[in-house]
């Protein structure tokens, strides 16, 4: 764009959101061009820059958001809605230069409603804080992924993501009551004020996932919870994968704990020694209870009971209370996954039926590349199936950023593509992006056509988050 | 070229975020570049030579460095070190941003920010003549200028606690603004030198320091900088603590529902939480604690970033009295001078100094 358009486009900007709210400044684009996603991170390990936004806008209202997108479609310039900048599929990246629009300075809590046990807060606020505000009122949202302190509230929702307590309390789209999204005409959308009902398709769910491809999600009614009078953790060790998931699957039939993570034998690997001070070979599960205690005895009974079944060896609660005290930890530096390694997360949700199959291939799909090793667990339970969190590590990828580029894309097809091949989807809980975009199709095949209506009739000008979600 | 330990702490710290959530600035204004991340992100793309020094040189500025980042990374890397240490070098550069050159150029030539030479700060104040005490009153220029109550209440509960005591009527500065305007060099340990030989020459056992940065600064960086003194460092706060529960001070009851302010440097760098709280509740106040307090306490911006950056402290203080408002409590109590500075105005509750309390509920102790 030539530079007298772009500041008229600015001084139009400046207009919709004041002029400190506006920034054209380097370190600004930059500090936007890098997400969590590993491409963009291996871009900048490597010394180069990732693609820049033309300008940056902070609005701070659902009305400046409107103002924004109203002047982006008119010029036709591309919007990224971005949050914390912590997702992992690229989904917010300004792939193609424009408006990035950070919803940070929303942070406000809208209405605090103890009679119906809801919280409305705007999409920017940093989820944490939202978490601290009821946690001070004796409440909690139940959503604590790892990403918890990084990202937003929009953020969250726009990826339909979830936390390690899903199997009790839902995904986030489950946790969401209704929620607020404006769209390049500068109309302001809302799903229906409750989340059932029998009034038309739930546009919340149209909403919620839709990654900025559709609008910008500018506020939201979350539920609430009290804090549970206990929460309770056993850890088992089966024999094998196969024995855990029934075990998981039988629990769900009788209640819901909190948690359950199954390892598979590699992880169980490094992570039994910790636990029992030697090595020993099997699948390690960690599960969680919690609620009203006279409720939780009950549960524990029926565990303990469906475990034995299964055969397998009770470790006691001592590893599973360190675990829920740390499980931030892991997620820091030096702790973390980090360079020079090549990684990805490849979750995927499948029904019983397929886990285990799913397994095998996507294990074989990513180690025919040299070099490169899978391991999973598996950590959000439904009543006909669970998601697999499986990840594959390659200790020296390319240090060519062309080469590593190739590479991880050609692991990340083969590893979906098998767990599509399987019975999975493109994705569990982290999103699609940048990174998964082009197997949308593969997924969805004709279906397809749902995601490209919706899009012409809210996008129709194609501004928003272009190159992400396949669409 | 940065060290090898900013280079360690900005290679941890540049595609993490996990400390998005505590950053007071960040906080307030919602900009990407105010969080740890971002300032390492592009720190270590200057070292690789993809992008100029000059062009981050707001950024590293925008940072109160509180160290709230530090206080929760699970691994223990301080962000705070790297920024420092860039400081010093975009201020050898002459890359510093005018409002920063300007503030440390001021600081520099008067030895304060105020306009003034430091001992000059203390010129409204009437103090015992110099002479050998056992404690050493050490006021600092901010405290002199932006809360006399402050001073005046201090030195009136030691004189109520029968303490000899002189103050340190040079006023230097103890280098704790310098070191956050201009980082870890030569020129700001000299300015610690300079007034540690000051302190020394008083012959006191015990310093009783206002400013919590202050008195950081002589417990930690003098420490590390093999600088000596000669008496104990005690922070008013701790001291006064001391005096009541030792019984030279009294003091009577009174009534009141009040939150208090942790002083970033207080609560964080020096661990110290306890010494408030346990005067409140003498004094009979009953406390609603913010979520963010002790050491997750949100700081309001301090001295240094209100030197050259007001416009920021002033959003950062806004959502610290936010926090007091949400607890419900009629007034926010402070024990810092810096942090009723940048609280001074910001509409919400009234903000009370916890040393003008206990002033007000202090009796000397009943004589035998």
């Amino acid at each position: 764009m030539n530079d007298f358009l772009m500041r008229q486009i600015c001084s139009e900007l400046e207009d919709a959101v004041g002029r400190e709210h506006v920034s054209l400044r380097l370190s600004d684009k930059i500090s936007h061009s890098v997400d969590n996603f590993w491409l963009p991170r291996m871009y900048a390990d490597r010394g180069l820059i990732a693609p820049l936004a033309d300008v940056i806008v902070y609005p701070g209202s659902t009305e400046e958001v409107s103002k924004v997108l109203v002047i982006a479609n008119y010029y036709k310039l591309p919007v990224y809605p971005w949050g914390g900048g912590g997702g992992s599929q690229g989904g917010a990246l300004p792939l193609k230069g424009g408006i990035l629009l950070d919803t940070k300075r929303m942070n406000r809590i809208l209405d605090f409603d103890e009679q119906s046990m809801t919280v409305t807060a705007q999409a920017g606020i940093i989820f944490s804080q939202l978490e601290f505000y009821a946690n001070e009122r004796g409440y909690s949202l139940m959503h604590y992924p790892s990403s918890i302190n990084c990202s937003t509230l929009g953020g969250f929702l726009a990826h339909n993501g979830i936390g390690v307590l899903s199997t009790k309390y839902g995904k986030i789209d489950d946790l969401c009551v209704n929620v607020e999204m404006v769209i390049p005409s500068g109309k302001v959308l809302h799903s229906a004020p409750v989340p059932k009902h029998s009034s038309g398709p739930d546009l919340k769910q149209i909403f919620l996932g839709s990654e900025g491809t559709l609008g910008v999600m500018t506020a939201a009614t979350m539920k609430l919870f009290r804090l549970p009078e206990t929460r309770r953790f056993r850890a088992f060790l089966f024999k094998s994968v196969g024995d855990g998931l029934a075990a998981g699957r039988d629990m769900l039939q009788v209640f819901k704990p909190s948690i359950i993570r199954l390892y598979d034998e590699a992880e169980t690997v490094s992570l039994i020694k910790k636990v029992i001070g030697f090595a020993k070979p099997g699948a390690f599960m960690n599960v969680a209870l919690e609620g009203a205690a006279d409720l939780v005895d009950l549960e524990e009974k029926h565990m303990l009971e469906i475990c034995s079944r299964y055969g397998a060896e009770d470790l006691g609660s001592e590893y599973g209370e360190k675990w829920w005290n740390s499980r931030l930890t892991f997620f820091y530096p030096d702790k973390v996954l980090d360079f020079p390694q090549m990684f990805g997360t490849m979750d995927t949700v499948l029904k019983y039926a397929n886990v285990e199959k799913a397994y095998h291939a996507m294990k074989a799909a990513t180690e025919q590349f040299e070099g490169v090793r899978f391991i999973a667990h598996f950590s959000h339970w439904y009543d006909w199936g669970c998601m697999m969190y499986d990840r594959f590590i390659m200790d020296n990828p390319p240090e060519d950023p062309d080469e590593a580029f190739r590479l991880h894309n050609e692991i990340w097809n083969a590893g979906v593509r098998a767990a599509l091949a399987s019975g999975g989807v493109v994705n569990d809980h982290h999103g699609v992006g940048m990174k998964l975009g082009r197997l949308m199709k593969e997924q969805y095949q004709d279906s397809m056509v749902v995601f490209e209506g919706l899009k012409q009739a809210l996008d129709p000008n194609h501004i928003m988050n272009p190159f992400k979600m396949g669409i | 070229m940065l060290s090898s330990q900013s280079n360690r702490i900005v290679n941890a710290c540049r595609f993490c975020c996990m400390c998005r959530h505590l950053c007071p600035l960040g906080l307030a204004l919602g900009k990407e570049l105010n969080n740890p991340r971002a300032k390492a992100l592009l720190l270590s793309l200057v070292e690789k030579g993809a992008l100029e020094l000059s062009e981050i040189s707001k950024d590293i500025y925008e940072c109160c460095l509180c160290n709230a980042c530090a206080s929760n990374c699970e691994t223990g890397y301080e962000p705070a070190v790297f920024i420092r240490e860039v400081r010093s070098q975009l201020m050898a550069e002459g890359l510093a941003p005018a409002g920063v050159q300007a503030a440390a150029d001021r600081l520099l030539q008067d030895g304060t920010l105020y306009g003034m030479k430091p001992e000059e700060t203390l010129a409204p104040y009437t103090f015992p003549a110099r002479s050998r005490q056992p404690v050493l009153l050490y006021v600092g220029a901010l405290a002199a200028v932006k809360t006399p109550e402050m001073v005046r209440a201090v030195q009136s509960l030691l004189e109520k606690a029968g303490i000899g005591y002189s103050v340190f009527a040079e006023n230097l500065s103890s280098g704790a603004v310098e070191l956050d305007l201009i980082g870890p060099v030569q020129e700001v340990q000299a300015v610690a030198r300079k007034c540690a030989d000051a302190l020394n020459a008083y012959g006191a056992e015990t310093i009783v320091v206002l400013n919590p940065s202050d008195a950081r600064m002589l417990r930690q960086e003098y420490s590390d900088w093999g600088i000596a003194l000669n008496a104990e460092v005690v922070t008013a706060t701790a001291y006064i603590d001391a005096l009541v529960a030792d019984g030279a001070l009294r003091l009577r009851r009174t009534a009141g529902v009040v939150t208090y302010h942790d002083p970033a440097r207080l609560a964080r760098d020096l661990q110290e939480t306890q010494p408030a709280r346990r005067l409140l509740d003498a004094m009979g106040y009953t406390l609603r604690e913010m979520w963010q307090s002790r050491e997750l306490t949100r700081c309001t911006g301090g001295e240094a970033l209100a030197s050259y950056a007001p416009e920021i402290v002033a959003e950062t203080a806004r959502c610290r009295m936010e926090d007091a408002v949400g607890t419900g409590a009629e007034a926010l109590v402070c024990a810092c001078p810096a942090c009723e500075a940048d609280l001074d105005g910001v509409p919400g509750i009234p903000v009370w100094d916890l040393f003008v309390l206990l002033d007000r509920q202090a009796e000397p102790p009943a004589t035998a």
